[in-house]
């Protein structure tokens, strides 16, 4: 999770950043030195998401102004938080993609902790060899190391739709967003079209909740 | 905050309603109808002193919040008062934050 951090505090503007879930500060790049006072802050973060929750508001990200600096958190899946400090004048729409973006990746690693996902798939099983292995017969069996599943066309194709499809939402940072769910969805599943619908869900939890995820998965099923 | 200035910040494109609350959150004055909003607004700057102690950073002068489809809201906070301001979703609230800071310091 550190790397992903990293990655987020390259964006220009960001100082530190952390991840917060369940009372515990999973990764930070904030100094160590202050492990105690960051807990201490993203616990009150998280009990001012907690309040507008209580209150029927579902308002999921907060900007607090510390003099020339920005403490800035977003709310993922009412699970866990990402909090960012920053310089006050910054590119919003950047940083806002940038932790979105890598949100997914988040997304992952705590479901694969929690040993929640759904389990992935082996490799496919190496056909058996024959019987009697000829020096000849040896070099074209299979190598340790799969070679990488091929995308048929048709499955391509709908791919670029749904890539298409996102634009309509995120605009031209989709093409970022719809990478990122790419590579996600080949870790996990076999890029085939019985799990495009698959790479629809993981595309779609970048939309905001409710509607436009609901609009984007009905669109996104026209297309299997 | 007087009156007159809480009129310019409603008058504000985009600003729906605003609410002043004295330190210890009662409301001294407030044009949001929904009163659950109000209690936010009261019960935030409450909590900001433990994240202004676990980051050594200064004072929380600002928050604001922003959500999928709901209205904006942004809470300044004064030792003396907290002026709440919700505002429409479509708006820049930086640009809103400004608009209102320079009725504030005028």
């Amino acid at each position: 999770m550190k790397s992903i951090l990293e990655n987020i505090v390259a964006l220009r503007g960001v100082h530190y950043a952390c991840i917060y879930q369940s009372g515990e500060v999973l990764a930070s790049t904030f100094p160590n030195s202050n492990e105690e006072g960051i807990s201490n802050a993203a616990q009150a973060v998280e009990q001012i998401f907690s309040a507008l929750e209580a209150i029927g508001q579902a308002h999921n990200e907060v900007y607090l102004t510390m003099g020339e600096m920005l403490l800035i958190s977003y709310l993922f899946d009412d699970e866990y938080l990402v909090m960012l400090l920053t310089d006050s004048k910054i590119n919003f729409p950047l940083i806002h993609m940038g932790v979105k973006s890598a949100s997914v990746k988040i997304k992952t690693i705590s479901s694969e902790q929690a040993q929640t996902t759904q389990p992935i798939p082996q490799p496919i099983e190496k056909a058996s060899p024959p019987e009697v292995i000829t020096p000849e017969i040896q070099k074209i069996l299979p190598q340790e190391v799969p070679a990488p599943v091929a995308i048929s066309l048709a499955v391509r194709a709908v791919m670029d739709s749904f890539e298409e499809l996102l634009i309509d939402y995120l605009g031209p940072a989709a093409v970022f967003v719809f990478e990122d769910g790419v590579d996600l969805w080949r870790k996990k599943y076999m890029p085939t079209e019985e799990t495009l619908i698959n790479l629809a869900e993981i595309l779609a939890l970048e939309l905001n909740p409710g509607d436009e995820r609901n609009d984007f998965m009905a669109k996104a099923k026209g297309y299997l | 905050m007087n009156p007159e200035m809480l009129g310019k910040i409603t008058a504000i494109k985009g600003v729906i309603g605003v609410t002043l609350t004295d330190p210890y959150g009662e409301l001294l004055s407030s044009s949001i109808d929904d009163e659950k909003v109000n209690e936010f607004i009261a019960f935030l700057p409450g909590i900001t002193p433990v994240i202004e102690e676990g980051l050594g950073l200064g004072v929380v002068s600002q928050v604001m919040l922003k959500g999928p489809q709901l209205d904006n809201l942004t809470i300044f906070i004064d030792k003396g008062q907290s002026l709440g301001v919700q505002s429409e979703p479509r708006g820049s609230m930086q640009v809103l934050s400004r608009q209102i800071k320079e009725v504030i310091t005028s």
